[in-house]
């Protein structure tokens, strides 16, 4: 009943579980390298800019197909798209090809005007690829750190480049360091939980395939369901995000926690086997394993924590969240597994007694018929 | 399988030697791969994952328009040291530009340099290829934004009126040409002229102050004297003697006028010498001057040949934009003016930073740090002037510095992790050899994990930096297990017996133990975010020797430990 409200109490934690995206963030900041990457990115506003790249499709077979990126079309496409993208208020600055132009109205309808007019202004290359197959458009903007502003900015920007009338054959796909955030938040959402998920699906099969018995898999397994429910739990109410780095704990954790709950239950059931009741077994078993699994533990905490000592944020995050995992898996294996143990038990025997009830019941009735 | 394991327990405990000689076999040939480990840093390309749209599109942009997460910046600061200083304050000196201008020139030289762009580049192209040499004019180039304002022009009637304007220049040039032609002539004739004059002047001047002789004439008036004194003295009748005298008397006075006139004529001659001298002065003055004019005539020539040529350089641009009119009909005039400012990209805002962008080609991890090494040798010998930082950064520049700091990162984390695990167990076993002998499982397994990487070809990245540490962690528990258990067992059994019912206990839990974390590991790696997929490989390979090192190893010497315990 503790363990229950004790779970329920940290669970809630998982929910203030936040999501860190900024990659530059995990490397080692006190580098002097990455601090004038960074000064560079404030400066040139590097951090926020958002690209949307217009490429032609080549496999595409229609006729009217714009074969060169400069194609009217396409200007007045990027025109409109700019002129809509103009309209966010974070958005400080937008620069494409189509920028020289304005008005999509403005653009002439023959292909070689558009070439001389881009020859004859410097740099307009720049906007081009060198076969002319693609096009980009630069957007400054001022975000912040908020994932969310980020996430709802780049929303924003797609959903006004789609407004835009299309040509047909083009892709356009928009990049830059805010939507591959964007990208990263959801990759992190879904990692988290697919990587725990095939890890404890494999795992709780391991065991019930060893074990061979669903409840004993169980058995060993709930300790790690906890431990990591806390885990969990404790990083949201410690603060500590979800990242690249840590978004395969769950998974770790389920993986090396398993050592615990084996040993003392293979210890009990050897215990067992000896002939000891319930409570001479678990009070045999739990010292003689319990100084192994405390003693392993804690080396394995050490050796995360140790950790903390790297340059890279990544690999420090990574080491106080495995330390964090293993100490809530032990804990949950040391305290709740011999509670967890004998509750089993006294199901397999409750539904031992039952079953057999039940063969007496048909016995009697097959006598009476 | 629990039979094989019982046997298994059986050889070790009755052979422990040759496992042990084994497993140092296998452990000499990895000291053969130790030294094979390479570290690598990694890249933001590393940290992100494959085959997602975005970062394709990122990868794609990055290669086809130069802005590659392969490029290397150069990075100049203005950082003064002192108050009231020479130093530079503000990166648009001519000082800064010059530098820049260097470094981009050396740097080109550097093989896998695709493209490479600065603030100078753009200053020359907008300045005739030349740099800027005042600070004003750069910061008039800097602040010069091409802006394309149809609002404001009625840009046909303009064109007309300038062509026609330039048809004027034109027509007068050509004037003006046969005007300087005919001075140019006229000067030149009239510098002979002059040159022939002052020259005649001269002469007569020369001619005319040279001083007669007089002492004839009176050498003569003295001989007619003489001759009147024999004429008084001959015999002659004193008629005739009258007339010979009256004769020689006219003589005389003839003589004596001639003198006086003469006498005049030299005063009157000097003077005139004296004035013909002035003249030939003033004209030579005055040949002077049409020298001078000469050459002013052509400067104007070159002036006017210069002004043809930007003459007719405008009207051909103007003829262009003639063509781009009569094909662009949009004759509507458009409200905002679009701006570009190609600085904003190469200079902050606050003129305290300006970078140079190098492009680099497609080059494994070597040759970039060569690149690297070059560049910095460069900036290290090009004098820079007082007061600038320069400094470089870009994703080679990054991986270069992640490498560097793999190792001592490793060396830390795996000191700390050492000694952490080895006081843990000492206090658990409240023994020494019992401590020593439980790290020999993660002793083994690590040496046997380099060994892999290093024969695999496999490089340490930052990543991997800590997964020493963890191997160290994770790997101690298989050891601590067996040792626990044996010594647990021993004070029950003799030494084969205790290490029997240990390893048949044992093997099956770590055995289960070291699968889920290998299912761990291996999950770990199967989301779209690999990042640590490399650590999660350099761990499963760690947990996995540390769990054959623990049922090999250990066992074999705790047994050979504990026999020579007895023999003592």
């Amino acid at each position: 009943m503790i363990t229950v409200i004790l779970t329920m109490a940290i669970g809630l934690g998982i929910q203030n579980i936040h999501l860190q995206t900024d990659i530059n963030k995990e490397l080692p900041q006190n580098l002097d390298v990455i601090k004038l990457q960074n000064k560079i990115s404030d400066k040139f506003g590097g951090a926020d800019t958002v690209m949307v790249l217009i490429k032609l499709d080549k496999n595409c077979k229609l006729e009217n197909a714009p074969k060169d990126i400069r194609d009217p079309k396409v200007i007045r496409m990027l025109v409109g798209i700019e002129n809509e993208i103009k309209k966010e208020p974070s958005v400080s600055s937008v620069q494409s090809a189509g920028s020289f132009f304005v008005y999509s109205e403005k653009v002439p309808d023959n292909i070689e005007l558009i070439k001389q007019i881009f020859a004859k202004i410097p740099n307009s290359e720049m906007f081009f690829n060198k076969d002319y197959s693609s096009t980009l458009m630069i957007i400054s903007a001022d975000l912040g750190s908020s994932e969310e502003k980020i996430n709802h900015f780049v929303s924003k920007i797609k959903g006004d480049i789609k407004s835009v009338e299309k040509p047909a054959c083009i892709d356009i796909t928009v990049t830059g360091n805010p939507p591959i955030r964007v990208v990263l938040m959801k990759m992190l959402e879904h990692d988290m939980i697919f990587t725990m998920g095939i890890a404890a699906i494999i795992i709780l099969f391991l065991l019930i395939l060893i074990k061979r018995s669903f409840t004993k898999g169980i058995l060993v397994f709930t300790p790690l369901i906890l431990g990591l429910t806390w885990t969990l739990g404790l990083m949201g109410w410690l603060n500590t995000p979800l990242s690249v780095a840590t978004v395969g704990i769950g998974a770790m954790i389920l993986g090396l926690g398993t050592e615990y709950g084996i040993f003392l239950v293979e210890r009990y059931e050897e215990e067992r086997e000896k002939g000891k009741n319930q409570k001479k077994a678990l009070i045999t078993a739990l010292p003689s394993v319990g100084s192994g699994i405390i003693g392993s533990g804690t080396t394995t905490i050490v050796g995360f924590l140790a950790l903390l000592l790297a340059s890279m944020p990544m690999i420090r995050h990574l080491g106080e969240t495995l330390a964090l995992g293993i100490f809530c898996i032990l804990f949950a294996t040391v305290v709740v597994s011999p509670a967890i143990i004998l509750i089993e038990e006294r199901f397999i025997e409750k539904a031992e007694k039952f079953e057999l009830k039940l063969l007496r019941r048909g016995l009697k009735h097959e006598k009476n018929n | 399988m629990k039979k094989i394991i019982e046997r298994y327990a059986e050889f070790v405990a009755k052979k422990p030697h040759i496992i042990l000689g084994v497993m140092i076999v296998f452990t000499l040939i990895s000291f053969v791969g130790m030294s094979l480990v390479k570290t690598e840093g990694m890249s933001y390309k590393d940290m992100l994952p494959e085959n997602v749209e975005e970062i394709n599109a990122i990868n794609y942009i990055g290669d086809e328009f130069g802005t590659s997460g392969e490029s290397v910046m150069v990075v100049v600061e203005i950082s003064p040291k002192y108050a009231n200083s020479n130093e530079i304050r503000d990166i648009r000196n001519p000082e800064v530009v010059e530098y820049i201008d260097i470094l981009e020139q050396k740097i080109r030289k550097i093989q896998g340099v695709v493209s490479i762009t600065g603030a100078s580049d753009i200053l020359k192209e907008m300045n005739s290829g030349h740099l800027p040499k005042t600070k004003s004019k750069i910061i008039e180039l800097m602040n010069k934004e091409i802006v394309i304002d149809q609002s404001s022009l009625d840009l046909p009637e303009a064109l007309s009126q300038f062509s026609e304007g330039l048809e004027g220049i034109e027509e007068g040039m050509s004037a003006e040409e046969q005007i300087i032609g005919g001075m140019t002539y006229g000067l030149n004739g009239s510098s002979v002229a002059l040159d022939q004059i002052r020259y005649a002047l001269l002469s007569i001047a020369e001619g005319m102050n040279q001083e007669q002789d007089l002492t004839q004439i009176t050498q003569t008036i003295s001989l007619v004297d003489q001759i009147e004194n024999l004429v008084q003295q001959s015999n002659a009748t004193q008629s005739e003697k009258m007339e010979i005298v009256g004769y020689l008397e006219g003589l005389k006075q003839g003589l004596n006028t001639m003198t006086t006139q003469m006498a005049e004529a030299h005063e009157g001659m000097q003077q005139l010498s004296t004035s013909l001298n002035g003249m030939a002065n003033a004209l030579e003055n005055i040949s002077s001057g049409i020298e001078e004019m000469k050459n002013a005539s052509l400067l104007l020539e070159n002036l006017t040949s210069n002004l043809k040529e930007g003459v007719s350089g405008i009207s051909s641009g103007l003829d262009e934009i003639h063509k781009y009119l009569e094909l662009y009909e949009g004759g509507e005039k458009n409200e905002k003016p679009m701006k570009l400012n190609q600085f904003k990209y190469y200079v902050s805002d606050d003129y305290t930073t300006t970078i140079i962008r190098i492009n680099l080609a497609e080059m494994n991890e070597e040759k970039k740090e060569e690149f690297i090494d070059d560049l910095e040798h460069i900036i290290s010998e090009t004098k820079k002037p007082a007061g600038l930082d320069v400094g470089l950064t870009g994703s080679p520049v990054i991986s270069k510095e992640l490498k560097n700091q793999v190792k001592p990162t490793m060396q830390k984390t795996s000191m700390f992790s050492l000694i952490g695990i080895f006081i843990v167990v000492c206090l658990l076993f409240l023994s020494l050899r019992y401590g020593i002998i439980s790290l020999l499982a993660i002793g083994f397994g690590i040496i046997w994990v380099y060994g892999v990487l290093g024969l695999s070809g496999m490089p340490i990245n930052s990543t991997m930096s800590g997964g020493i540490s963890m191997i160290m962690g994770i790997g101690i528990d298989f050891g601590i297990q067996v040792v626990n258990r044996f010594r647990q067992e021993r004070k029950k059994h003799k030494i084969e017996k205790a290490m029997k019912i240990t390893l048949s206990n044992v093997f099956t839990p770590m055995l289960i133990t070291t699968l889920a974390a290998l299912i761990g590991f291996r999950a770990m790696s199967l989301g779209q975010l690999t990042l640590l997929a490399d650590l999660g490989n350099m761990m499963s390979f760690g947990v996995l020797f540390c769990f054959i090192a623990a049922v090999t190893v250990i066992p074999s010497v705790l047994i050979i430990s504990e026999k020579l315990k007895i023999k003592k």
